[in-house]
């Protein structure tokens, strides 16, 4: 394996060909023109030369505040943000190259879930049509399983089937969310804070979910959290977010034990004990 | 038989509004003046008058009087014109369907082109294809109907003479007052429809929908404008509701015999009776369409159905 340094971060070099890769990010850039109060516009870099990848059967972190370039850096990885400069494959497509039909078929290969459980999902739309809507876009790859089984898969009744996203519990509803973007069978799975809006309880049980795809299905999953005490207990590696800026990454017991960067640091040293305690005995 | 309990719900809604629109018209019209002045010119003397009061029963009560007006409403009696003595019920179904023409017909063309213009702005947000849209909907919004109606009586009737410039007739009398009075509809439809795709666009659905790999112009249509449908039906049915009951700016341009001119001729001739018909009428419409518009709500949005 070759490794380079990167701002004396530890970066692999990702030209080493590695089959089971499911995500490479190689110095990717996405700037923003952002309209100031006098009406001119101005570049903001929301990602800035971040490189990172994602195996197959590996759940890996992404963690930083709000505002670090997570988002913008999950939405260029499922195709659906803009990239200003660097190299993007995620699930072996590279979006940016494709087109029309072969790039909406593309993305059943990089499923998202996302951080709120009800606002993914359409109101006006049952659950049910919403998964026999996605068999009518991507026929080939949804014939595993039957909507009752794709329910049972995710610990939700038939019943389901016929309730609008308002008459589901928000954690129903993420359960629902997963099950729309495994319906796909992705080689990667970019989860967006898809825990931040559950209680307790509930985001253990999201979470073994992801943990119980990750391992059946051999997915690649890109977690991204601010939430360190989560990603601790879920990720073997991570990657720390400032600024646009990945400033950091590693094993992440490594990574929170001896914390290298400054903003690392902060963050570990933020995490409430009786917080990391509690995610501890809940996974 | 919860729809039912719905329904019946707005109706009783509806007679509410409807009582206090009859109220309004009829106490309105009685503080405008007296019509009798006006019916037997300057020289009558105060016998006639007071004979021709007695006669349309003005010098009751004015309380009595409401009374009656109330209670004829509710016999669906609209009363009788001052000045041609024709039923106002007639007076007012006579002239519905030029009128429903023109309306139906301008309130279409404001579906059938503002909605996908305003799809298509918001689609472009900030983008020259949106402030194009943007720019042309608020030049359609504020421009005086009667000055359009002029240019374009001017450019296809007088100059080109592709166009006859009023009156009723074949499709040709319509196309000009249709256009007119569907600028402000198309205008109106557009802008709503923009600003309301432009929120929906950014739920986290529509990035969701995208995210599985729908096709652009499915997630425009089936999430987004069905989700941003609501506000815009409400404009259509408010704007049937305001064009039905006479639009009296388009319908004078172009000689149109419907409501509008009616109105207009009722308020000139001092038809006292007729303008309350007239108004009574309008608020029936929009009542009517309100309803409508709650029943499609309904159809459109399943939380609707299910909270009711």
């Amino acid at each position: 394996m070759v490794w380079c340094s990167i701002g004396g971060i530890d970066v692999q070099n990702t030209n080493a060909t590695n089959t089971n890769r499911v995500l490479t990010i190689e110095d990717l850039s996405v700037v923003h023109m952002v309209r100031q109060p006098n009406g001119r516009r101005k570049p903001f870099v929301a990602v800035n030369e971040a490189s990172l990848h994602v195996d197959a059967g590996e759940i890996v972190g992404l963690v930083g505040e709000s505002g670090s370039g997570k988002t913008t850096l999950s939405l260029a990885v499922c195709g659906l943000g803009k990239v200003t400069s660097g190299q993007l494959s995620s699930g072996g497509h590279d979006f940016s190259a494709l087109k029309g039909k072969a790039r909406r078929a593309a993305h059943a290969d990089v499923q998202m879930v996302f951080q709120d459980p009800h606002g993914s999902l359409d109101a006006r739309q049952r659950v049910g049509d919403g998964l026999d809507e996605l068999r009518t876009i991507h026929p080939e790859r949804t014939k595993r399983f039957t909507n009752e089984q794709l329910m049972e898969r995710v610990g939700l009744g038939p019943e389901i089937l016929q309730r609008l996203p308002s008459q589901i519990s928000g954690g129903q509803a993420q359960r629902v969310s997963i099950t729309r973007a495994m319906m796909l069978s992705p080689k990667l799975l970019v989860a967006d804070e898809p825990t931040s809006g559950l209680d307790a309880t509930v985001q253990a049980q999201i979470l073994d979910l992801i943990k119980h795809f990750q391992s059946t299905e051999n997915l690649g999953v890109l977690f991204v959290s601010h939430n360190l005490a989560v990603v601790r207990q879920l990720c073997d590696r991570a990657y720390v977010m400032k600024e646009g800026v990945i400033v950091e990454s590693g094993n992440t017991a490594a990574l929170f034990n001896e914390p290298q960067h400054e903003y690392t640091r902060r963050l570990v040293a933020a995490v409430p004990g009786k917080n990391a305690k509690l995610a501890k005995e809940l996974l | 038989m919860k729809l039912a309990r719905y329904i019946f719900r707005k109706v009783l809604g509806g007679i509410v509004t409807l009582l206090l629109a009859s109220t309004i018209a009829f106490f309105v019209t009685k503080a405008a003046g007296d019509p009798t002045i006006q019916m037997l010119g300057l020289s009558a003397t105060p016998d006639q008058i007071a004979e021709l009061n007695a006669q349309l029963g003005f010098d009751r009560s004015i309380f009595v009087q409401y009374a009656d007006f109330i209670s004829d409403i509710a016999r669906g009696d609209l009363g009788t014109s001052l000045f041609s003595g024709v039923s106002n019920f007639e007076a007012i179904t006579g002239r519905l369907w030029a009128s429903g023409q023109l309306a139906l017909l301008a309130v279409a063309l404001g579906i059938i082109v503002g909605i996908p213009v305003g799809v298509f702005a918001a689609s472009r947000e900030g983008r020259l294809g949106d402030r194009v849209a943007s720019s042309l909907a608020i030049v359609g919004q504020s421009l005086p109907v009667f000055w359009l109606g002029l240019m374009l009586v001017l450019l296809f009737s007088v100059n080109l003479g592709w166009l006859p410039a009023g009156f009723k007739g074949d499709w040709r009398n319509l196309v000009l007052p249709v256009f007119t009075l569907a600028t402000i509809p198309i205008a109106r439809t557009a802008r709503l429809t923009r600003s309301a795709m432009t929120t929906t666009l950014e739920d986290q659905h529509i990035t969701a929908a995208r995210s599985r790999g729908l096709s652009g112009r499915r997630v425009l249509f089936v999430h987004g404008l069905k989700n941003a449908s609501l506000p815009v039906v409400t404009l259509i049915g408010l704007q049937i509701g305001t064009l039905l009951s006479g639009a009296i700016t388009v319908e004078t341009v172009f000689a149109w015999p419907g409501l509008g001119t009616l109105a207009i001729q009722a308020v000139n001739n001092r038809d006292l009776p007729l303008v309350q018909a007239l108004v009574v009428f309008g608020a029936l419409a929009f009542v009517v369409i309100n309803i409508a518009v709650d029943i499609l709500y309904g159809v459109l949005d399943p939380r609707v159905r299910d909270s009711r």
